[in-house]
Protein backbone atom coordinates (compact mmCIF):
# COMPACT_ATOMS: atom_id res chain seq x y z
CA UNK A 1 0.00 0.00 0.00
CA UNK A 2 2.89 2.43 0.81
CA UNK A 3 4.29 1.52 -3.03
CA UNK A 4 0.33 2.36 -4.46
CA UNK A 5 0.00 5.44 -2.27
CA UNK A 6 3.20 6.86 -4.28
CA UNK A 7 2.28 5.53 -7.66
CA UNK A 8 -1.41 6.37 -7.92
CA UNK A 9 -3.43 9.65 -8.37
CA UNK A 10 -5.16 11.29 -6.05
CA UNK A 11 -8.16 10.62 -7.14
CA UNK A 12 -7.87 6.83 -7.31
CA UNK A 13 -6.19 6.98 -4.13
CA UNK A 14 -8.99 8.51 -2.77
CA UNK A 15 -11.75 6.35 -4.49
CA UNK A 16 -10.15 2.98 -3.40
CA UNK A 17 -12.20 2.80 -0.51
CA UNK A 18 -15.35 2.20 -2.32
CA UNK A 19 -14.26 -0.70 -4.44
CA UNK A 20 -13.96 -2.60 -0.97
CA UNK A 21 -16.38 -5.74 -1.12
CA UNK A 22 -17.96 -4.61 2.28
CA UNK A 23 -16.83 -1.39 3.31
CA UNK A 24 -19.35 -1.46 6.24
CA UNK A 25 -17.42 -3.70 8.35
CA UNK A 26 -15.18 -3.18 11.48
CA UNK A 27 -12.03 -4.61 10.32
CA UNK A 28 -11.01 -6.32 13.72
CA UNK A 29 -7.80 -8.85 14.01
CA UNK A 30 -10.39 -11.84 13.07
CA UNK A 31 -11.81 -9.91 10.40
CA UNK A 32 -8.24 -9.24 9.12
CA UNK A 33 -7.64 -12.49 8.56
CA UNK A 34 -7.98 -16.02 6.05
CA UNK A 35 -9.31 -18.71 7.63
CA UNK A 36 -8.86 -21.74 6.26
CA UNK A 37 -11.09 -25.21 7.13
CA UNK A 38 -10.30 -28.63 5.84
CA UNK A 39 -12.63 -29.10 3.12
CA UNK A 40 -14.15 -32.69 4.06
CA UNK A 41 -14.85 -32.08 7.89
CA UNK A 42 -14.93 -28.74 8.32
CA UNK A 43 -12.66 -28.23 10.81
CA UNK A 44 -10.65 -24.70 11.04
CA UNK A 45 -6.66 -25.65 9.95
CA UNK A 46 -5.26 -22.70 10.36
CA UNK A 47 -6.41 -19.10 10.42
CA UNK A 48 -3.36 -16.71 8.37
CA UNK A 49 -3.13 -12.95 9.51
CA UNK A 50 -3.89 -10.63 7.13
CA UNK A 51 -3.42 -6.98 9.10
CA UNK A 52 -4.83 -4.13 7.03
CA UNK A 53 -5.77 -6.16 4.08
CA UNK A 54 -8.86 -5.66 2.37
CA UNK A 55 -10.86 -7.22 -0.31
CA UNK A 56 -11.92 -5.66 -3.31
CA UNK A 57 -14.62 -6.23 -6.00
CA UNK A 58 -12.66 -6.07 -9.73
CA UNK A 59 -15.39 -4.59 -11.04
CA UNK A 60 -15.89 -1.44 -8.84
CA UNK A 61 -11.99 -1.00 -8.91
CA UNK A 62 -12.23 -0.84 -12.47
CA UNK A 63 -14.66 1.91 -12.08
CA UNK A 64 -12.24 3.52 -9.71
CA UNK A 65 -8.71 3.36 -11.68
CA UNK A 66 -10.74 4.11 -14.74
CA UNK A 67 -12.07 7.59 -14.18
CA UNK A 68 -10.71 9.81 -16.42
CA UNK A 69 -8.88 7.28 -18.98
CA UNK A 70 -10.31 7.42 -22.56
CA UNK A 71 -10.86 3.33 -22.88
CA UNK A 72 -12.11 1.90 -26.17
CA UNK A 73 -13.58 -1.64 -24.74
CA UNK A 74 -14.29 -4.26 -27.30
CA UNK A 75 -11.37 -3.72 -29.08
CA UNK A 76 -9.38 -6.72 -30.58
CA UNK A 77 -5.62 -6.12 -31.57
CA UNK A 78 -4.34 -7.59 -34.81
CA UNK A 79 -0.63 -6.40 -35.80
CA UNK A 80 1.79 -4.66 -33.45
CA UNK A 81 4.94 -3.20 -35.57
CA UNK A 82 7.65 -0.46 -34.58
CA UNK A 83 9.91 1.93 -36.31
CA UNK A 84 12.59 4.07 -34.72
CA UNK A 85 9.73 6.87 -34.11
CA UNK A 86 5.96 4.94 -32.87
CA UNK A 87 5.25 1.54 -32.32
CA UNK A 88 1.74 1.10 -34.78
CA UNK A 89 -1.21 -1.13 -34.06
CA UNK A 90 -4.06 -2.41 -35.42
CA UNK A 91 -6.63 -3.49 -34.93
CA UNK A 92 -9.82 -6.56 -36.16
CA UNK A 93 -11.86 -3.43 -36.43
CA UNK A 94 -9.27 -2.09 -39.08
CA UNK A 95 -8.49 0.73 -36.78
CA UNK A 96 -4.64 1.72 -36.47
CA UNK A 97 -3.21 4.20 -34.25
CA UNK A 98 0.16 5.05 -33.68
CA UNK A 99 1.60 5.04 -29.85
CA UNK A 100 4.70 5.60 -28.14
CA UNK A 101 4.39 2.64 -25.34
CA UNK A 102 2.63 -0.62 -24.85
CA UNK A 103 1.87 -2.16 -21.81
CA UNK A 104 0.30 -6.08 -22.52
CA UNK A 105 -1.32 -6.63 -19.53
CA UNK A 106 -4.36 -8.67 -21.56
CA UNK A 107 -4.18 -11.53 -19.57
CA UNK A 108 -2.58 -15.57 -19.31
CA UNK A 109 -3.99 -16.03 -23.32
CA UNK A 110 -2.63 -12.60 -24.05
CA UNK A 111 -2.68 -11.20 -27.40
CA UNK A 112 0.19 -9.04 -27.31
CA UNK A 113 2.38 -12.20 -26.27
CA UNK A 114 1.06 -13.77 -29.77
CA UNK A 115 2.27 -11.06 -31.12
CA UNK A 116 5.50 -10.66 -29.51
CA UNK A 117 6.53 -14.36 -29.89
CA UNK A 118 4.42 -15.94 -31.88
CA UNK A 119 1.39 -18.69 -31.50
CA UNK A 120 3.50 -21.29 -30.43
CA UNK A 121 6.56 -19.70 -28.43
CA UNK A 122 3.06 -17.99 -26.77
CA UNK A 123 0.68 -20.78 -25.55
CA UNK A 124 -0.14 -21.67 -22.52
CA UNK A 125 0.39 -24.97 -21.00
CA UNK A 126 -2.60 -26.73 -19.29
CA UNK A 127 -2.51 -27.61 -16.03
CA UNK A 128 -4.84 -30.18 -15.26
CA UNK A 129 -6.49 -28.29 -12.90
CA UNK A 130 -10.05 -26.91 -13.41
CA UNK A 131 -11.09 -23.57 -11.77
CA UNK A 132 -14.51 -23.01 -11.33
CA UNK A 133 -16.29 -19.56 -10.23
CA UNK A 134 -19.80 -18.90 -8.94
CA UNK A 135 -21.62 -15.19 -8.24
CA UNK A 136 -24.61 -15.59 -6.63
CA UNK A 137 -27.24 -13.66 -5.06
CA UNK A 138 -29.10 -15.97 -2.90
CA UNK A 139 -31.70 -13.46 -2.18
CA UNK A 140 -32.18 -15.24 1.34
CA UNK A 141 -30.85 -14.10 4.12
CA UNK A 142 -30.83 -17.59 5.44
CA UNK A 143 -28.82 -18.59 3.17
CA UNK A 144 -26.64 -16.22 2.77
CA UNK A 145 -25.81 -16.13 6.77
CA UNK A 146 -24.38 -19.72 6.35
CA UNK A 147 -22.16 -18.38 3.88
CA UNK A 148 -21.11 -15.34 5.52
CA UNK A 149 -21.19 -17.21 9.34
CA UNK A 150 -17.85 -19.11 7.72
CA UNK A 151 -15.83 -15.42 7.76
CA UNK A 152 -17.24 -12.45 6.69
CA UNK A 153 -14.47 -11.56 4.34
CA UNK A 154 -13.59 -15.09 2.89
CA UNK A 155 -13.21 -18.48 3.35
CA UNK A 156 -10.67 -21.36 2.11
CA UNK A 157 -11.34 -24.96 1.85
CA UNK A 158 -9.09 -26.84 1.30
CA UNK A 159 -8.92 -30.89 0.64
CA UNK A 160 -6.01 -33.02 0.30
CA UNK A 161 -2.95 -33.09 -2.73
CA UNK A 162 -3.23 -30.11 -3.48
CA UNK A 163 -2.21 -26.71 -1.35
CA UNK A 164 -4.37 -23.51 -3.28
CA UNK A 165 -6.64 -20.59 -2.44
CA UNK A 166 -8.11 -17.94 -4.02
CA UNK A 167 -6.59 -14.84 -4.74
CA UNK A 168 -7.43 -11.07 -3.92
CA UNK A 169 -6.27 -8.03 -2.49
CA UNK A 170 -3.19 -5.91 -4.31
CA UNK A 171 -2.39 -8.54 -7.11
CA UNK A 172 -6.00 -7.90 -8.14
CA UNK A 173 -5.56 -4.23 -9.22
CA UNK A 174 -2.97 -5.48 -11.72
CA UNK A 175 -4.40 -8.60 -12.52
CA UNK A 176 -7.71 -6.35 -13.81
CA UNK A 177 -5.60 -3.92 -15.78
CA UNK A 178 -5.66 -5.36 -19.42
CA UNK A 179 -8.91 -4.06 -20.34
CA UNK A 180 -7.43 -1.31 -21.14
CA UNK A 181 -5.96 -2.94 -23.75
CA UNK A 182 -7.07 -6.35 -25.63
CA UNK A 183 -10.19 -8.37 -25.46
CA UNK A 184 -11.60 -6.02 -22.94
CA UNK B 1 -8.68 -29.52 -4.33
CA UNK B 2 -9.14 -26.19 -2.45
CA UNK B 3 -12.49 -24.47 -2.42
CA UNK B 4 -13.41 -20.57 -1.36
CA UNK B 5 -16.53 -18.64 0.06
CA UNK B 6 -16.45 -14.55 0.12
CA UNK B 7 -18.62 -11.54 0.26
CA UNK B 8 -18.91 -9.51 -3.07
CA UNK B 9 -21.48 -7.13 -2.76
CA UNK B 10 -22.92 -5.55 -0.18
CA UNK B 11 -26.17 -3.49 -1.34
CA UNK B 12 -27.36 -3.13 2.31
CA UNK B 13 -25.34 -3.90 4.86
CA UNK B 14 -28.25 -4.56 7.44
CA UNK B 15 -30.15 -6.81 5.01
CA UNK B 16 -27.67 -9.98 3.90
CA UNK B 17 -30.53 -10.82 1.37
CA UNK B 18 -29.38 -8.11 -0.52
CA UNK B 19 -25.74 -9.36 -0.78
CA UNK B 20 -23.58 -11.02 -3.53
CA UNK B 21 -21.42 -13.74 -2.64
CA UNK B 22 -19.07 -15.25 -4.79
CA UNK B 23 -17.85 -19.20 -4.59
CA UNK B 24 -14.50 -21.07 -6.16
CA UNK B 25 -13.67 -24.77 -6.27
CA UNK B 26 -10.49 -25.54 -8.07
CA UNK B 27 -9.88 -29.44 -8.79
CA UNK B 28 -8.16 -32.16 -10.73
CA UNK B 29 -9.23 -33.59 -13.42
CA UNK B 30 -10.81 -34.00 -17.01
CA UNK B 31 -11.12 -30.57 -18.83
CA UNK B 32 -13.76 -28.70 -18.79
CA UNK B 33 -15.17 -25.22 -20.77
CA UNK B 34 -18.61 -24.54 -19.53
CA UNK B 35 -20.57 -21.05 -18.68
CA UNK B 36 -23.90 -20.15 -17.36
CA UNK B 37 -26.45 -22.66 -17.28
CA UNK B 38 -24.16 -25.76 -18.78
CA UNK B 39 -21.46 -25.11 -15.80
CA UNK B 40 -24.24 -24.48 -12.95
CA UNK B 41 -25.58 -28.00 -13.56
CA UNK B 42 -21.99 -29.91 -13.97
CA UNK B 43 -20.77 -28.12 -10.79
CA UNK B 44 -24.02 -29.22 -8.78
CA UNK B 45 -23.69 -32.75 -10.72
CA UNK B 46 -20.29 -33.09 -9.10
CA UNK B 47 -20.48 -31.53 -5.95
CA UNK B 48 -20.36 -34.71 -3.52
CA UNK B 49 -17.46 -34.76 -1.04
CA UNK B 50 -17.84 -31.06 0.22
CA UNK B 51 -17.82 -29.58 3.70
CA UNK B 52 -20.59 -27.31 4.68
CA UNK B 53 -20.85 -24.32 4.15
CA UNK B 54 -19.53 -24.53 0.79
CA UNK B 55 -21.39 -27.81 -0.55
CA UNK B 56 -24.88 -25.35 0.12
CA UNK B 57 -23.20 -21.94 -1.13
CA UNK B 58 -22.72 -24.28 -4.89
CA UNK B 59 -26.21 -26.32 -4.48
CA UNK B 60 -28.14 -22.92 -3.74
CA UNK B 61 -26.69 -21.25 -7.14
CA UNK B 62 -29.83 -19.83 -8.33
CA UNK B 63 -30.33 -20.60 -11.90
CA UNK B 64 -28.91 -17.47 -14.00
CA UNK B 65 -25.86 -16.65 -11.98
CA UNK B 66 -22.77 -15.71 -13.51
CA UNK B 67 -20.80 -19.12 -13.58
CA UNK B 68 -17.94 -19.83 -15.28
CA UNK B 69 -15.78 -23.55 -15.33
CA UNK B 70 -12.37 -24.03 -17.12
CA UNK B 71 -9.09 -24.97 -17.19
CA UNK B 72 -6.11 -23.11 -15.61
CA UNK B 73 -3.10 -22.77 -17.72
CA UNK B 74 0.35 -21.45 -16.69
CA UNK B 75 2.91 -20.37 -19.45
CA UNK B 76 6.79 -20.00 -18.25
CA UNK B 77 7.99 -16.83 -19.69
CA UNK B 78 10.68 -16.23 -22.41
CA UNK B 79 12.44 -13.20 -23.28
CA UNK B 80 10.52 -11.36 -25.52
CA UNK B 81 10.49 -8.88 -28.42
CA UNK B 82 10.48 -5.10 -26.41
CA UNK B 83 10.78 -2.78 -29.51
CA UNK B 84 13.18 -0.82 -28.04
CA UNK B 85 11.96 -1.13 -24.73
CA UNK B 86 8.70 0.42 -25.93
CA UNK B 87 6.48 -2.95 -25.69
CA UNK B 88 6.43 -4.86 -22.60
CA UNK B 89 3.62 -7.66 -20.71
CA UNK B 90 2.52 -7.59 -17.04
CA UNK B 91 0.43 -9.53 -14.88
CA UNK B 92 -0.88 -12.50 -16.28
CA UNK B 93 -0.01 -12.13 -20.04
CA UNK B 94 4.17 -11.83 -18.90
CA UNK B 95 3.31 -14.54 -15.66
CA UNK B 96 0.57 -16.66 -15.87
CA UNK B 97 0.66 -19.13 -12.70
CA UNK B 98 -1.60 -21.60 -10.21
CA UNK B 99 -2.72 -20.15 -7.44
CA UNK B 100 -0.90 -23.32 -6.40
CA UNK B 101 2.55 -22.30 -7.18
CA UNK B 102 4.50 -20.85 -4.36
CA UNK B 103 4.59 -17.14 -6.10
CA UNK B 104 0.47 -17.45 -7.01
CA UNK B 105 -0.62 -17.41 -2.94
Amino acid sequence: MEKLTKLLPDHVLNNLPSAICNPHLEFTEDVESLPCFNGLTGDLLFKSSTPGARRISRQKLRAVVAEGLGIEWGKKLSQLSSTDQTIQLKFEDGQTCNVDYVLGADGASSTVRELLLGPETSQPALSGFMFATGIVRYGDTTKTNVITKAHPVAAIMMGTGVVGACGGGVSTILARLPSVIGDG
Amino acid sequence: MADGILVMYVDNPTDTSTWTTFWVKIWKGASVNLQGEEAIRYIKDNNSGLCEPIKSAIDWTPDGSPCNIDEMKYWVPVPWENHSGRVTLVGDAAHPMLPCMPPGH
